[in-house]
């Protein structure tokens, strides 16, 4: 995987503006459990392609994975903005992440609607 | 000059040069074709019209055309680089391959065969043989950052 790693950093450090590149380099971070690095590739995605909704819906596994509930529910509030139809889908598709905090997060979905 | 000597198919074919650079598509194919119909192995008109072929999609046409250009010249790298890349826009990547691998073959630095051949292998699930065409590429020209996230992409599948 160390290979990998290098090859998506020399990929981005060759074009930092692809926004694909960071997703799927952060979600490989996340399988090697470098959650800090990942967040910060999610966050550049992010603002790099601003109406895309997959790094917000990573960020929201990540911040769960590490128990930030309260950053969890800001990244689900920001992706249920961005795409607002998927809303039941982005939920299904969090449900078994989203068990130990469910409450929260629900919270958050209902504030939003 | 068509008008000056109608049986040059030098003169028709640079009248589809022209046409194709124009986005006169179906017209430059028509003068291709016309040098074709006075000399049938004019590799130039055959070569173009394969080309513009692909433009318009017409991608089993264009390989035809490229079929016959390597009868005519298959010590040509760039013929058979195109016909792999029309193979691979059809999803036939076990041919692409084979044309890819001819366009190595002579010229063994030709990168481009190299990143099609290896994207091929990706679409057949080969990633040992993809990896080691996208090494053979990035070792020709590794400022490519394509290629490296294609790369990267393969040893996440291996």
């Amino acid at each position: 995987m160390e290979d990998a790693i290098h090859s998506f950093e020399t990929a981005l450090q060759l074009n930092p503006r692809n926004a694909k590149c960071w997703y799927d380099y952060a979600l490989v971070l996340v399988a090697i459990r470098r959650f800090s690095d990942a967040i910060e590739a999610l966050q550049r995605d992010a603002v790099l392609e601003q109406q895309w909704v997959e790094p917000h819906i990573a960020l929201v596994k990540v911040f769960l994975l590490l128990g930030y509930s309260t950053s969890a529910q800001h990244a689900l509030q920001r992706a249920i903005e961005l795409d607002p139809p998927r809303r039941k889908a982005i939920e299904e598709e969090l449900h078994a992440l989203l068990t130990p905090h469910r409450a929260e997060c629900q919270e958050s979905v209902t504030n939003q609607a | 000059m068509v008008e000056l000597n109608p049986y040059n198919p030098d003169a028709w074919f640079n009248r589809g040069v022209v046409l194709t650079h124009a986005h006169r598509l179906w017209e430059a194919i028509h003068s291709f074709d016309f040098a074709l119909s006075i000399s049938s192995t004019h590799m130039g008109a055959l070569f173009s019209k394969a080309n513009v072929l692909v433009h318009l999609g017409k991608l089993e046409a264009a390989i035809e055309c490229y079929r016959k250009a390597v009868t005519l010249d298959e010590h040509d790298p760039t013929i058979w680089q195109n016909l792999g890349s029309a193979f691979t826009e059809l999803g036939r990547y076990h041919d692409a391959v084979k044309a890819f691998t001819e366009a190595i073959r002579h010229a063994p630095d030709h990168f481009e065969a190299y990143v099609g051949r290896g994207t091929c292998y990706d679409a057949l699930g080969d990633y040992h043989s993809a990896l080691a065409d996208y090494n053979a590429a990035l070792r020709i020209q590794g400022s490519y950052a394509d290629l490296w996230y294609a790369r990267a992409e393969v040893l996440v599948k291996l």
